[in-house]
């Protein structure tokens, strides 16, 4: 059927479901298609209401977006296959290419779409630096701009 | 599916000429939208809503409209931009929308909204002021009708959340009502509006959530490559491999033929393009089109030779000082203990996930183009430039873009190249997307650099004199030869500066000598996120920790009492330390590493932990990373930016750009590595803030990302690593 396996150049953007199975569009010649069942992320859900869009949507996974419903969809054959994945088979399975690095959302993402009560996401600490340095002034008091020192 | 019969614009949702071909084939999975493209659309968007300010429009249902004047890449200024505005503005956030000014109305009103280059991590840090007043300005606009109608004093008036309220006689209206009277009274100075105290402040530092999530996850978000217009014609490019090889000829006839093909184009003196119905057809005909290539003089240059040349560059007497303090040779001379190291780092690409395209139209009095820009107003005066049309009948529809990382902002090629195909086209819409090939072949990489790095410590363990040699490309000798002055290019020097506020050297070394010598090579070079902060945060903190070692200390401990004169520097890094838990103990064959640096106005640190096996496995397991940039805005935005910036760090450890006869040799993803899932560590941000500046957010931290991974290794090895990518030091990420 002239399938090739995991095209190496591919980076997974345009997975789609194909009967169920996780596979990249671009690999695929339309023949193998024929008469199969072709989700896209259009067809996940029409509202945006699958378990994995919902805590995509929770944990503000996308940056760019242009990996994501790619991703989406490789997280969702992930767990029909995988009701409660481990984080090792997430790293197994999650093999699409994010450039902006949303990787530890869509984990945990994937981990609360899942219900595997394994908590994540981003792990912010805002240190106060004393009340004190909360100052009124607003203006920039220390930008002294060095001419021709920009990036 | 079909829901809509678009007006003036199809947009096919479906991502791949696969799915297209189903859709063409009956599958029914395109679905068509309307889309806000056209002038037409925006000003239907304009009439439903009424301008109070430059920045804030309000619809009668109360929605109100920020206009944003910098694009969304991923990074979030979309949402932080209009959290400083409705903070101001006193609006309801779920009632909250957005609107792209573009280049064309920015013009038209005499660059009313300001600099749109979104670039440099400028999105937030040189636009707060302006559109907090803007917000500001609206507010009291919108409180002065209320009053106007009500004939009360404006001081008796109350606002929040959109509702403009007289306690004394309970009548309330909203801003919806208002909007049309404000819109007529005169708007106040903005240099007499008060901000507000940042002890007010009620949205800005919340993690309030992303505007753009919804359409991302639903596959509704439109990126230039999605679109599609009647009767559009595809365009697939290649240019010469090698740089600075010129286009001889091409052999159209043995391609006209092919299915689909309508023509192929000379594009400018090195780039022929093949223009078809679909790109596929168009991509498959230039493949097979025979051309031939004047590679011109630089066909024989090799890695191995630019190595050759940068390292003439490390004991020349060609550099410029930078920074000069005491003497570095006589203090190393004299010092008890002396090391000196050889650093190199590759050329590297962006490697933008959405590949470089544009689609134009041109017609005899407009020429309209839509693309990922980082600067659209660059984007509208190259394609006037290009068309030959003046500025007023040029419009640039400045898309989302699917990744930016500085590949978007100065060099318009891809402007240029469209409007000379959609010349040969007239009237048709072209669009043009190079393939992933021609965007690793012909990027505008990341410098390429070497640095000799020399250092003394005394009997005590402290650093008495630190030489820095840095050699290597310059970008603005590729890109903006007017910004060096008297020969001196200090941007190479990024991060190492002696002058405060953007991109300062932080420790106070008595004899300290920096200085760059320049080192061009025949690759085009330009801003990578975070720019020469990334090598040369590499060089110093790298180099810190091999004299650190040198004089028997702990990293942290070594570097603490260089940066009393520092305090910001120091305080991130003690913050990021102390979060991290150095000194504490850590499971067996686990080793940590620090760095510290700051640029774009922000100081940045970081703490990796990091595992490395005997076959040179490098895993890393966390990293805590520290930032203060001065004021912030959403904390959930600096995490993803921060968590982001790690991972564009480790694609740096992965790979590089290599040369051989000329060209590129990294053509796609096969060889040209990026970081996965499975090779991410934990990440744990800490914001430090001191409320006294702004910073940004977007690039600092990748410059200490990188260095903290390599001072683990070092730690866990013993052996400094100094050369990337990580392959040439034996070493793999796992």
């Amino acid at each position: 059927m002239g399938m090739r396996s995991r095209n190496e150049k591919c980076f997974g953007a345009c997975s789609v479901h194909i009967d169920g199975e996780v596979m990249r569009s671009c690999s695929i010649p339309v023949a193998f298609a024929a008469g199969k069942r072709v989700v896209t992320i259009e067809g996940l859900s029409r509202d945006g209401s699958h378990p994995v869009q919902k805590a995509w949507r929770e944990y503000d996974v996308p940056q760019c977006g242009y990996c994501q419903s790619g991703q989406i969809m490789a997280a969702a054959a992930l767990l029909r296959k995988k009701p409660k994945p481990s984080d090792a088979d997430i790293d197994e399975a999650m093999t699409n290419i994010c450039r902006c690095g949303t990787y530890q959302r869509i984990r945990a993402a994937i981990h609360a779409a899942a219900g595997t009560g394994k908590a994540g996401g981003s792990v912010i600490h805002v240190v106060d630096a004393g009340a004190d340095s909360v100052v009124a002034a607003i203006d920039d008091r220390a930008q002294a701009s060095a001419s021709g020192r920009s990036a | 599916m079909n829901t809509a019969i678009p007006r003036d614009a199809t947009v096919d949702l479906a991502r791949r000429h696969f799915i297209v071909r189903c859709a063409a084939a009956g599958g029914g999975l395109a679905l068509g939208l309307h889309l806000p493209l056209g002038a037409s659309t925006a000003e239907a968007a304009e009439a439903s809503a009424t301008e109070v300010d430059l920045w804030v429009a309000i619809r009668p249902d109360d929605t109100c409209v920020i206009r944003i004047a910098r694009v969304e890449m991923g990074q979030g200024t979309r949402t932080g931009l209009a959290q400083l505005v409705a903070e101001e503005l006193e609006c309801d956030w779920n009632k909250v929308t957005t609107e792209m000014i573009t280049a064309q109305r920015n013009y038209a009103r005499k660059r009313a909204w300001g600099n749109m280059v979104t670039a440099g991590s400028r999105g937030i840090r040189d636009s707060h002021d302006y559109v907090r007043r803007g917000g500001a300005a609206a507010r009291l606009m919108l409180l002065q009708a209320a009053a106007n109608e009500w004939q009360l004093p404006v001081a008796e008036l109350t606002v929040a959340n959109g509702v403009i309220r007289h306690q004394a006689s309970g009548r309330s209206t909203s801003f919806g009502k208002v909007a049309a009277a404000a819109a007529k009274l005169t708007p106040p100075d903005p240099k007499t509006i008060k901000l507000k105290s940042p002890r007010d402040w009620k949205l800005i530092t919340k993690p309030v959530k992303r505007l753009d999530t919804a359409d991302k996850v639903v596959g509704k978000q439109i990126y230039a490559i999605d679109l599609k217009l009647p009767d559009m014609l595809n365009a697939a490019i290649k240019d010469c491999p090698v740089f600075g090889g010129k286009l001889v000829s091409f052999d159209e006839t043995k391609v006209k033929s092919m299915r689909g093909v309508r023509g192929a184009v000379r594009v400018n003196d090195s780039t022929v393009a093949v223009v078809a119905d679909t790109w596929w057809h168009a991509q498959k005909a230039l493949d097979a089109l025979p051309v031939v290539w004047d590679e011109g003089e630089h066909a024989k240059v090799s890695s191995a030779s630019i190595a050759a040349h940068l390292k003439t560059g490390l004991a020349s007497d060609d550099a410029f000082a930078d920074t000069l303090v005491g003497d570095t040779t006589k203090a190393i001379g004299a010092a008890a203990k002396k090391v000196e190291a050889v650093y190199a780092v590759p050329f590297v690409a962006h490697a933008c996930m959405e590949p470089m395209n544009c689609m134009v139209k041109l017609s005899t009095d407009k020429a309209e183009i839509w693309l990922p820009t980082q600067n659209a107003e660059a984007s509208l005066a190259a394609l006037s430039s290009a068309s030959g049309l003046p500025l007023e009948k040029c419009e640039v529809h400045s898309m989302d873009l699917g990744g930016g990382f500085g590949r978007r902002i100065g060099v318009q090629d891809v402007v240029r190249q469209g409007v000379a195909i959609a010349k040969a086209f007239p009237g048709v819409p072209v669009k043009l997307t190079w393939s992933r090939e021609e965007d690793l072949m012909h990027d505008f990489y990341r410098p390429i650099a070497q640095a000799r790095m020399e250092a003394g410590v005394d009997d005590q363990g402290s650093l008495v004199a630190l030489h820095v040699r840095v050699s290597g490309q310059s970008i603005n000798a590729f890109a903006n030869p007017a910004a060096i002055k008297d020969g001196k290019d200090v941007r190479q020097l990024q991060g190492l500066w002696k002058q405060p506020g953007d991109a300062q050297f932080g420790y106070t070394v008595p004899n300290l000598r920096i200085e760059y010598a320049m080192r061009n090579t025949h690759l085009p070079v330009g801003p990578w996120r975070g720019v020469n902060c990334n090598q040369n945060g590499i060089f110093l903190e790298c180099f810190m920790d091999e004299a650190a070692k040198l004089a028997g200390k702990d990293p942290l401990a070594f570097r603490r009492p260089l940066m009393d004169r520092h305090p910001k520097h120091l305080g991130v890094l003690n913050a990021t330390a102390e979060k991290a838990g150095w000194g504490k103990p850590l499971p067996r064959g686990v080793f940590r590493g620090i760095a510290q640096f700051m640029g774009y106005a922000s100081y940045v640190a970081a703490v990796a932990e990091v595992s490395v096996s005997a076959k040179g496995e490098v895993k890393v397991h966390r990293m805590v990373l520290g930032t203060n940039c001065g004021h912030f805005v959403n904390t959930a935005t600096v995490a993803a930016q921060v968590e982001g910036s790690v991972a564009y760090g480790f694609d740096s450890l992965l790979t590089g750009i290599t040369v051989q006869n000329g060209r590129v040799v990294e053509q796609n993803f096969d060889r040209y590595g990026i970081a996965r899932m499975a090779q991410m560590p934990t990440i744990e941000t800490v914001i430090a803030p001191t409320h006294d500046f702004w910073g940004g957010v977007g690039e600092p931290t990748i410059c200490v990302a990188v260095p903290a991974v390599l001072n683990a290794i070092f730690a866990a090895t013993g052996k400094p690593v100094r050369t990337l990518p990580l392959a040439l030091s034996g070493l793999t990420l796992i």
